[in-house]
């Protein structure tokens, strides 16, 4: 039954560990363990059971406290940081693709931004000096759709960013039937970096996700 | 499927009284719940899991049911409900309010040939 267990643990994810949501949690886990046993009883197959049961609960949304009350300015301190860091490592994985011309563009862009994020980092700190302890609302359901939303975009980003490259590497080779010709491991680089390099945009989903994750840690009081 | 979308926008406003029937009769679990209601409906309405739980977290809230944990020897434990005594009093009343409702919707939406005339 462990899926079930996983699915919960889904279910709950950006929620702190309280004592509301740990029986909440537990509640939904027998319940579902429940609707699996008597599936099974009634002869479904183990597997489709599960499935039907986990069907039937996708979200939680709308069941627990939404609203979480977050102290912003180390939230937005917080995520800064980690978005520094998402950079730099973007930066350095970016650092052999030099020999290629799209990889000079990748850095310049991944420096750009750290510079901007950087600064806006230097603007927090100054501003966290005059007061910092505005607690703000968040709706913490919300924040998850949006982080939802994010991830899908950027896949379809990638996606698109692959098609092009195929396109403009290979369509002809197809269209014509003409065999794909690399002269050399140079030629190759080129290739293949062209492929990876707008993998280094997973910074963007991956700092909207840190956002919903260290979420639990700014919460301020509200919840029992 | 379009009735059953009909039926169910008619019921929400009754769930919490649907489940304060079912514990009425006797303490229970979650999913046994939906499965109460389920064979009570004779398999014409089922209650959704979400809509469940913000029900129960409602009626908790509210003083008219009490939960414990029943003892589970192997996975995850049950969560059982009982109504309160305010409860069984919020139910009566619900029972009764529906009884007056009805009558009174039956006759403002329901044409009798008296009225035709």
């Amino acid at each position: 039954m462990s899926n079930l267990k996983q699915h919960v643990d889904n279910l709950f994810r950006g929620y702190r560990e309280t004592a509301q949501v740990r029986d909440m949690k537990e509640e939904i886990l027998g319940n579902l363990e429940a609707k699996t046993a008597d599936l099974i009883a009634q002869g479904w197959d183990e597997e489709d059971a599960k499935h039907h049961a986990v069907a039937s609960i996708t979200s939680i949304d709308g069941l627990m406290d939404e609203e979480v009350k977050i102290a912003m300015k180390p939230f937005l301190l917080d995520l800064t940081q980690w978005t520094l860091i998402f950079l730099l490592l973007a930066w350095i994985i970016a650092i052999p693709s030099r020999a290629v011309g799209a990889g000079v563009l990748a850095q310049l862009v991944i420096m750009i931004s750290l510079i901007c994020v950087g600064c806006w980092y230097v603007i927090l700190l100054l501003l966290m000096r005059h007061n910092s302890d505005g607690l703000r609302l968040v709706h913490r359901g919300k924040l998850t759709r949006i982080v939802r939303v994010v991830w899908g975009l950027w896949i379809v980003f990638l996606l698109i960013c692959w098609l092009d490259v195929t396109g403009m590497l290979f369509a002809s080779n197809i269209w014509f039937g003409r065999p794909i010709e690399i002269s050399g491991p140079y030629q190759f680089a080129v290739i293949v970096y062209q492929y990876i390099l707008p993998l280094l945009s997973l910074i963007v989903p991956l700092s909207a996700r840190t956002a919903l994750r260290i979420l639990p840690r700014h919460e301020r009081g509200g919840m029992a | 499927m379009k009735e059953q979308t009909i039926s169910s926008e008619l019921i929400r406003g009754h769930i919490d009284t649907i489940i304060l029937r079912i514990l009425d009769e006797g303490d229970n679990y979650g999913y046994e719940i939906i499965k109460a209601i389920s064979l009570a409906s004779q398999g014409e309405y089922e209650l959704k899991e979400p809509s469940l739980y913000t029900s129960l977290k409602r009626l908790e809230a509210g003083g008219l049911i009490a939960s414990y944990w029943g003892d589970q020897s192997q996975g995850g434990r049950r969560k059982y409900y009982r109504i309160t005594a305010a409860g069984q009093t919020a139910y009566h009343k619900a029972v009764a309010d529906w009884h007056y409702a009805k009558q009174l919707i039956g006759k403002l939406i329901e044409r009798s040939t008296a009225a035709d005339e």
